[in-house]
């Protein structure tokens, strides 16, 4: 026996103000109520990577870039390794990273410029200010 | 109005919804309530047996509108309680939340109406067991399919995603290196390409002249986010809920002509 009219018209509008009541209010209106739903596809483990470029100063003042990727591992292109080796979480690993760049090309300074992932895009937190070849 | 809360058709559709639901559930949730991850955790024990108890009868179709609702039930009390609550970010998810409250809305549907228990029993009973019923409610998985999208592409309309999207292909495909120009382009347009579709697939599914284009466009659309980024059972529902937005009717003739129906017409 299916519910009367009424009780399905009652029904359908609190699931309608349930399903775009909750997003509305915590993704526009900004309430903070975590029992409500709020649709925001690109948060929190997403954001946990961080991008590295490493390069060596030339007499000239110019830099000559550097492939981590070739120098620790061998490799031609970035499929050539496994992902866990290529992704980098945090400033600290990009950091050891360029000491293990430094051992394995043998040379006195090598620098990055470091950019973390954060809700407002990337943020630079190293603009090869540090020489990772100094000794610790 | 008064057509959407009177919509009668075949419940074949819902019914397939109810099968395919509880198997995502399983895909999404097996691991992470198994009684070894579960012991010890508050809540986890009784939620793991309620999840796997619920949607068992749920896929035989057993009590099909009280098993789908203690599944959907069950499923968000996870998202909550270990979720939200227990700070376990594997419940928090995305894909969690979209799969307990898309199976709510699918116990208000007659979802035991069709490859059942309740309609074998009812046949053994000597009851009338037509396949068709109330389908007002299918209009709740409709609009939550519309909600999904529009407050995404809200959320990614803010100036940055072009950079999200990179990160989040970066952290699960190209990794923390230098990357040629043309690719990083290549992203952020595919990036805002994808904030363009789901804008437009909320209008593009409601108006019946556009809905097989955007069917179609929705579900290419999740097979590229299913295979370039980690998001577990996140695509496979939304398609699986398209069923809601397919004509009744033209889901019972495809379901009896794959089960070697005669057709209506010879």
């Amino acid at each position: 026996m299916p519910p009367p009219l009424h009780l399905r018209a009652l029904g359908l509008g609190l699931g309608l103000a349930f399903v775009f009541g909750g997003p509305f209010a915590r993704q526009v209106l900004y309430y903070d109520a975590h029992l409500l739903k709020s649709w925001r596809p690109y948060g929190g483990p997403w954001l946990d990577v961080c991008v590295a470029d490493y390069a060596m100063p030339q007499p000239d003042g110019s830099w000559a870039p550097v492939s981590r990727l070739e120098t620790l591992y061998g490799a031609q292109a970035w499929w050539q390794v496994t992902l866990h080796r290529r992704r980098l979480r945090s400033q600290a690993e990009a950091h050891r990273a360029g000491r293990r760049m430094c051992q394995a090309l043998g040379v006195s300074d090598l620098r990055a410029r470091v950019k973390c992932a954060t809700d407002e895009g990337y943020h630079y937190v190293e603009y090869r200010e540090d020489n990772l070849c100094r000794p610790l | 109005m008064s057509q959407v809360l009177t919509h009668v058709g075949s419940t074949r559709a819902v019914s397939v919804v109810r099968i395919l639901l509880p198997l995502l559930v399983w895909t999404e949730l097996g691991k992470l309530l198994r009684l070894v991850e579960s012991l010890g955790v508050p809540w986890k024990v009784p939620l793991s047996f309620a999840v796997g108890v619920s949607s068992l009868a749920m896929l035989l179709g057993w009590h099909a509108r009280l098993a789908s609702l203690a599944t959907g039930a069950s499923v968000l009390g996870c998202w909550w309680l270990l979720g939200e609550v227990g700070g376990d970010i594997d419940f928090v998810r995305h894909h969690v939340y979209a799969l307990g409250i898309a199976t709510v809305w699918l116990s208000l549907t007659p979802c035991g109406g069709s490859f059942s228990v309740d309609r074998a029993l009812a046949t053994r009973r000597g009851q009338p067991t037509e396949e068709t019923g109330d389908l007002w409610a299918t209009l709740l998985i409709r609009m939550q399919v519309v909600a999904i999208y529009l407050f995404a592409a809200y959320d990614k309309t803010d100036g940055v995603f072009g950079a999200h999207y990179e990160q989040a292909m970066r952290a699960h495909l190209f990794g923390s290196d230098r990357l040629p120009q043309t690719v990083l382009d290549a992203l952020h347009t595919v990036a805002y390409a994808s904030v363009a579709l789901e804008w437009l697939l909320p209008l593009a599914l409601l108006w019946r002249p556009t809905r097989s284009v955007a069917l179609i466009a929705g579900v290419g659309f999740h097979f590229l986010v299913y295979w370039t980024l980690s998001v577990g059972t996140f695509s496979s529902t939304m398609v699986v809920l398209y069923l809601a937005f397919v004509d009744p009717q033209v889901v019972h003739r495809w379901v009896g002509f794959a089960l070697g129906e005669p057709s209506p017409r010879s």
